[in-house]
């Protein structure tokens, strides 16, 4: 019988594929050259530098002064459609394909309608950025609305609950793990809506930074940009994955709806 | 709290289609404060129909149902359900769980914490109410479900198949329980089932409805003493499941004894 391996090993094997991958990239720039690709050490120090001159810095308020109120509205207006539709079942089927449907449209490609709209400023790309987190917060949102247990609403009935707390003790209680699965799905589609915007048409900002640093050849800008953009959604990720093991107390149900995303 | 039916029939329309379902017909029934009764039948008798009349949850198409004399038009504050399906809410403790309806009720916690403890005793789960009904069995987790009704204090007891998501040996340790807590508390039980055994285990009196649309067949009486060991008093209780079994139709259909392809073939030699 075979044991299941510790969290120290795995937690091992982990950092030494890091190493590895770290490894192969200062294999590769010592093949390709640093004009190509440069060294992990040559991209920190470009981080550094841009950290210490401002442009790095800069950009990166810039971005997430967009991501932010892209991800409030995109979450505010998601889960409160989600409810809405879900508890409104013919609504919710009318509407249920077309929303769906938008959602499976390769979305940059109405970026120029945005632009029209919404001109060349910090408002494209919030507009955008919300436009890419809403769906799955709606959509998870929706889903476990209107699959709540029939039973539970009728514990709530048969005590004679009033709306206000079915909806604050039975209904919400019961869709916060999907909802939480939601948020962490509609930060990072926000963020590369953002981001996309931003390469697309903008003045400012980490993907107009990464444009920029790509047409002038500036590898290690571009490299320093990138490794800026890992960070903020691995890190953001990271927050996001503790919050939904906080709402859901090893609850079976919430750890698939985790691993079917 | 006595319990009356007076002619309740329910007749369920589809907007589409032209036909409507008689689900159940002048159902007429008169249950005594204290009494335990089983509602027994096959599936799609609506039994379980009757049984949300009673919870007012749903609205009888023509009759009445009485609680205490007055008419039932909404869910009644001295009468509790308790569900087949789990419904346990997976955020809650067992003491969360069981002090649910108090809470909503605006008891204050001292208070509560009082009826949730005994609750919890009554159903044996002491010493588990920090658990989460996911670390709980199947049927603990139904002793939970019947915790959050007798904190209530109910005066009657709905229970719709509550232990058919048990296997057997479960069913019938909790069933005893359930006797015990009913004896402790008096209050009166509407029990809907659909096996026997579990009927004769536990009702005073028990209901065969026919199937659709529902309507009493037959009321037995049982005067099995408790517990209802079939091995106490073997003739009696062959008399009553015989009595059932042909009330609900499986003599004379499905099951009739001298049927020569379901005969037992003799040994042979």
């Amino acid at each position: 019988m075979s044991r299941a391996p510790s969290a120290l090993t795995i937690a091992i094997a982990r950092s030494a594929f890091v190493a590895l991958l770290l490894g192969l990239w200062i294999i590769g720039s010592s093949i390709y050259g640093s004009a190509v690709l440069p060294s992990p050490l040559e991209v920190v120090a470009t981080m550094f530098q841009g950290f210490h001159e401002g442009w790095l810095i800069r950009a990166t308020l810039v971005t997430l002064s967009e991501v932010l109120p892209a991800f409030a509205i995109a979450a505010i207006a998601g889960a409160g459609l989600g409810v809405a539709l879900g508890l409104a079942h013919f609504w919710g089927d009318v509407l249920e394909p077309m929303i769906l449907g938008v959602y499976s449209i390769p979305k940059i490609t109405l970026y120029p309608i945005f632009l029209v709209l919404f001109k060349l400023g910090i408002a494209s790309k919030v507009a955008f950025g919300f436009f890419h987190g809403v769906f799955p917060i709606e959509i998870l949102t929706q889903g476990a609305t209107s699959t709540i247990s029939p039973t539970y609403l009728k514990v709530a009935r048969t005590l004679n609950l009033t709306p206000w707390q079915t909806a604050a003790h039975v209904v919400i209680p019961a869709i916060v793990p999907a909802m939480a699965v939601g948020l962490r799905l509609a930060f990072s589609l926000t963020f590369i809506g953002v981001i996309l915007a931003e390469m697309s048409a903008s003045r400012a900002g980490l993907g107009f930074l990464l444009n920029a640093a790509d047409s002038t050849f500036d590898s290690r800008r571009t490299l320093a940009v990138i490794v800026v953009l890992a960070i903020i959604g691995i890190g953001t990720n990271l927050v996001f994955y503790a919050l939904e093991r906080r709402v859901s107390p090893a609850r079976p149900e919430a750890r698939q709806a985790t691993l079917a995303m | 709290m006595q319990l009356t039916f007076q002619s309740v029939s329910k007749t369920f329309s589809h907007r589409l289609g032209k036909d409507a379902v008689a689900a159940l017909e002048n159902i007429d029934l008169s249950i005594a404060s204290g009494e335990f009764v089983a509602i027994l039948g096959p599936s799609g008798c609506g039994k379980s129909t009757l049984l949300e009349i009673v919870a007012g949850l749903q609205a009888p198409t023509s009759g009445e149902v009485l609680l205490g004399g007055e008419p039932v038009h909404s869910p009644h504050p001295r009468v509790s359900v308790v569900f087949q399906e789990d419904s346990t809410f997976p955020w809650r403790t067992v003491a969360e769980n069981v002090a649910f309806g108090l809470e909503m009720r605006g008891v204050r916690k001292a208070e509560r914490d009082d009826a949730v403890a005994h609750a919890i005793g009554l159903v044996g789960l002491r010493g588990f109410e920090g658990h989460y009904p996911h670390q709980l069995s199947g049927g603990m987790r139904q002793r939970v479900a019947i915790a959050r009704t007798l904190v209530m204090n109910p005066a009657v007891l709905l229970m719709d198949e509550p232990f058919g998501a048990l296997d057997e040996q479960t069913r019938f340790v909790i069933g005893e329980e359930l006797l015990r807590i009913w004896d402790a508390t008096r209050c009166t039980i509407f029990f809907v089932t659909h096996s026997l055994h579990e009927a004769v285990q536990l009702a005073d009196r028990i209901v065969v409805l026919s199937a659709r649309p529902g309507r009493i067949k037959n009321i037995f009486e049982n005067r099995l003493s408790r517990p209802r060991l079939e091995a106490k008093d073997p003739q009696t209780y062959a008399v009553l499941m015989a009595s059932l079994r042909e009330a609900i139709g499986l003599t004379s259909a499905a099951f009739n004894p001298d049927d020569p392809r379901i005969k037992p073939a003799r040994a042979a030699g």
